[in-house]
């Protein structure tokens, strides 16, 4: 069984925090050699995966973009050795992605996309003070290194009740993996025979690891580079929540169920977190709020989708044992979900204020090409591989239709445009020892 | 996917040559050595394969593929001076694909679900490493491809995925259309409903 | 017969180049590339066509001994409906200028102006299939092309049919889907 070295493994990963604010700076660094001596002094500052005996107020991690890497210092060879998708960057991979229109590269806020960010430094806060703490921290160190600069910053904070700003949990359905030291939840893990949840390899989602088919994941060499790193992708998504609204509320009067059902059907789940799975006509709140539960269903003995939806959001995220051949087609292209909302909540039948909010949308994984890019290019933005076709997930897709199964069945159309790709970056996270190697070794 | 590969930055389609690919549909063509002796084993599996539906019945449910089909090389037909008759040592297994989704997803369905029948097939040819870990399998599948120099589909933006399900629609269609011929307006909307019922999973 | 699934056939055949017109026939590929898309179509009843030049054999190294090929060949496949000899008549009678810009390249080729010979010599250079699988051997392009059409008419029928009083939905089927235009 595979031990990890915790304090070799940067925080968040394995355990997601709960701290309930943030701040994300993206920084660019001018002057490598004084890049890497604000990293040899913020490296020290960095929170491991060690546990804590008591919640430290404030945490602290940090990110390379390939350009970050380059700036940095590192080698042609070193920088080679990543992965392509990683090499290239998210704003390249814009057609697969499906980030087109209002949501192309073009359109993103400044220096997202351009090679303009270099290191992603994540910050989470217990609490106002806590935060403002870390910032003037973070300032402080790179005002007295100087050579880098703050590209962009972006505040984050968790809505009350967990939940996103479209108005459902969120958060649920983690990967469940291997000796971490952690129980998984029913759900988390790949579905087996018996009612059993298997926990998913460590490799899928850290280097140096054995991944789901028993080897070590193609990674970044040196190994001491490589090792207890992952990848990191970085999407900030904003939400039109009165357009959202607006459209459950208008196509709800015509579904049978009303709109309330109608915006369960989108999303597989109930506002509260309900799976459509275990309660397809209502909303249990004991069931929503118990974690032993309320990720414990399968697809298997609901082909038609008369429960949960083919097309709905969470089952196409992750379809569990709904495609052919059990879970063997799904099992290599889990995430972990680190995500978190920005902005303003936008209160119940308020009209559209026009402010900026929506979610970060955070994932880590070892390859991003058969996990984030799979599943975004497979899974969200395509319907062929559950057979509908070319219809694409009702909350981010922007067109077309969806069909909610039944006898007979409703058909959704045309799903509005809600969610736009605001800024990306393809992020590594190095282990503590390869942040070391980062900012000690000459190159 | 592929460390240690310098370059340009990739696109969707940059690692798909461009002549493999039309609108949806993808076409891979593997030409591999038969290990000496190993062409009979080959012929007997094949004609199992076709007979017991061994091969084809995942092959169907993956619904990738719209056809493929192997071909057990033995001899080069000779067409006179200036070709020069081909020696060859060895016995060539020609496989022809034509499939949709992304090569890489293509390969790695293979290794996951058949790859007990992909070891059957290649594992009588030269340098095959075995379906799993897919990563050297991927490889193997590299150094023995070629890429099309012209590709062309008669429907290149349906997937087998959809063609299939456009001739479930067709043949469900055509008998609703004969039965609800002298229906009332009522009955019709009833017979109109289970029809939808019917063919929600073809649309 | 093995080329054979359902009333699918799959034609493969491999012919030797010309010495040094390696470079002139990929020209010709190339300009059929640039070519309209209904090249192919007017053949009529096939589904997918591919050209393939290769170039060398695939040496795995020992105990593999090295095979050199001597010539290139061209590979073609072609997957239609029907028979053989009725495809390749229409190939070599209807395509004769395409047929000629790409195998005038080959050994042995003959031309299209007798499209006997040019039968004769696709024949000669066929390479049987030990195994041919397909998705929908039992449909023809043209059963294929209508059911796509169908697919894509029915369910825009269907989005609209919604929110129709449920009895006016039959008019509103036979004004879409006349009995005279119908398919089969």
């Amino acid at each position: 069984m595979p031990r990890f070295a915790l304090a070799n493994i940067q925080g968040n990963i394995l355990r997601a925090y709960t701290h309930p604010l943030a701040s994300f700076a993206f920084v660019h660094l001018d002057d490598a050699e004084r890049g890497r001596a604000w990293l040899a002094e913020l490296r020290t500052r960095v929170t491991t995966a060690e546990p804590w005996a008591r919640k430290p107020p404030w945490t602290v991690n940090i990110a390379f973009t390939h350009a970050g890497l380059r700036a940095l210092g590192c080698t042609d060879r070193l920088l080679d050795s990543f992965s392509s998708e990683f090499r290239a960057g998210m704003a390249a991979r814009a057609e697969l992605l499906g980030d087109l229109d209002d949501s192309a590269p073009g359109e993103w806020e400044e220096g997202f996309g351009t090679g303009a960010i270099h290191a992603m430094v994540s910050l989470y806060g217990l609490d106002r003070a806590a935060l403002a703490a870390a910032e003037a921290w973070l300032s402080g160190l790179i005002e007295r290194h100087g050579g880098l600069r703050l590209a962009a910053r972006q505040n984050a904070a968790r809505l009350p009740g967990g939940i996103e700003h479209f108005g459902y949990a969120d958060g649920m359905g983690q990967p469940g993996i291997e000796a971490r030291g952690l129980q998984s939840l029913p759900g988390d893990g790949s579905p087996m025979p018996g009612g059993v949840w298997r926990d998913l390899q460590a490799g899928e989602f850290l280097l140096g690891h054995h991944d789901e088919e028993g080897v070590l994941t193609p990674a970044p060499r040196p190994d001491v580079l490589a090792r207890d790193g992952t990848y990191l992708v970085y999407r900030k998504l904003r939400q039109d929540v009165s357009a959202f609204r607006n459209f459950v509320q208008g196509q709800g009067e015509r579904f049978p169920g009303g709109p309330r059902a109608l915006g369960a059907k989108l999303v597989g789940r109930w506002p509260d977190g309900t799976p459509l799975e275990l309660s397809p006509h209502r909303p249990d709140p004991g069931l929503a709020t118990d974690p032993a539960r309320n990720n414990a269903f399968r697809y298997a003995a609901d082909p038609r989708g008369f429960y949960c939806p083919v097309g709905s959001h969470i089952r196409r995220a992750n379809p569990r044992d709904g495609l052919p051949f059990g879970a063997q087609l799904v099992d290599r292209h889990r995430l972990i979900r680190r995500g978190i909302a920005y902005g303003d909540v936008l209160p119940d039948g308020a009209a559209d204020d026009g402010q900026d909010r929506g979610l970060l949308f955070i994932c880590l994984q070892a390859d991003i090409g058969p996990q984030f890019e799979f599943v975004q290019s497979q899974w969200l933005n395509d319907g062929n591989l559950f057979h509908l076709g070319e219809d694409r997930d009702p909350l981010l897709g922007g067109h077309g239709k969806m069909i909610v199964q039944g006898a007979p069945p409703y058909f959704v159309h045309p799903l509005p445009r809600v969610v736009t790709t605001r800024a990306g970056e393809y992020l590594f996270i190095p282990s503590l020892a390869a942040l070391e190697f980062l900012s000690d070794r000459v190159f | 996917m592929d460390t240690g590969q310098a370059g340009p930055a990739a696109t969707a389609t940059a690692t798909v040559p461009a002549g493999n690919l039309d609108g949806r549909v993808q076409a891979i063509t593997v030409l591999s050595p038969i290990k000496p002796g190993w062409w009979i084993w080959l012929r007997i599996l094949f004609w199992t394969l076709g007979h017991l539906q061994f091969l084809a019945k995942p092959l169907t449910q993956l619904s990738f593929i719209h056809y493929a089909h192997w071909a057990v090389v033995d001899r080069i037909p000779f067409n006179g001076a200036p070709q020069l008759g081909a020696r060859l040592h060895y016995k060539y297994l020609l496989f022809e694909s034509n499939f949709n989704g992304s090569w890489d997803q293509y390969i790695e369905a293979f290794s996951e679900v058949v790859g007990q029948r992909m070891t059957a097939i290649w594992g009588s040819s030269f340098g095959f490493p075995g379906p799993i870990p897919v990563a050297p399998f991927k490889a193997y599948i590299r150094r023995n491809e070629f890429a099309a120099n012209y590709y062309w589909s008669a429907y290149p933006q349906a997937t087998t995925t959809i063609v299939l399900q456009a001739l479930e629609l067709q043949h469900k269609f055509g008998r609703f259309v004969a039965q609800t011929r002298s229906m009332s307006a009522v009955e019709f909307a009833d017979a109109y409903d289970a029809l939808l019922t019917d063919v929600q999973q073809d649309l | 017969m093995s080329n054979v699934a359902g009333q699918a056939y799959s034609l493969t055949v491999l012919t030797p180049v010309l010495p040094d017109r390696e470079p002139a026939l990929r020209a010709s590929l190339q300009q059929l590339n640039e070519g309209r898309r209904s090249l192919f179509e007017q053949l009529g009843d096939t589904h997918l066509v591919r050209l393939v030049l290769v170039d060398q054999l695939v040496y795995e190294g020992p105990p593999q001994l090295r095979d050199t090929l001597t010539s290139r060949y061209l590979l073609f496949t072609a997957v239609f409906d029907g028979a053989l000899e009725p495809f390749l008549n229409r190939l070599c009678r209807r395509m004769g200028p395409v047929i000629d810009s790409v195998w005038s390249h080959c050994v042995g080729f003959p031309g299209t102006r007798d499209p006997g010979k040019a039968i004769t010599y696709f024949r000669h250079n066929q390479i049987d299939a030990t195994f041919f699988y397909a998705a929908y051997p039992d449909a023809s392009v043209a059963q294929v092309l209508d059911a796509l059409t169908l697919r894509e008419r029915f369910t825009s029928f269907a989005l609209q049919a919604q929110d129709m009083q449920p009895t006016a939905r039959q008019a509103a089927f036979e004004a879409t889907f006349p009995s005279s235009s119908r398919p089969r």
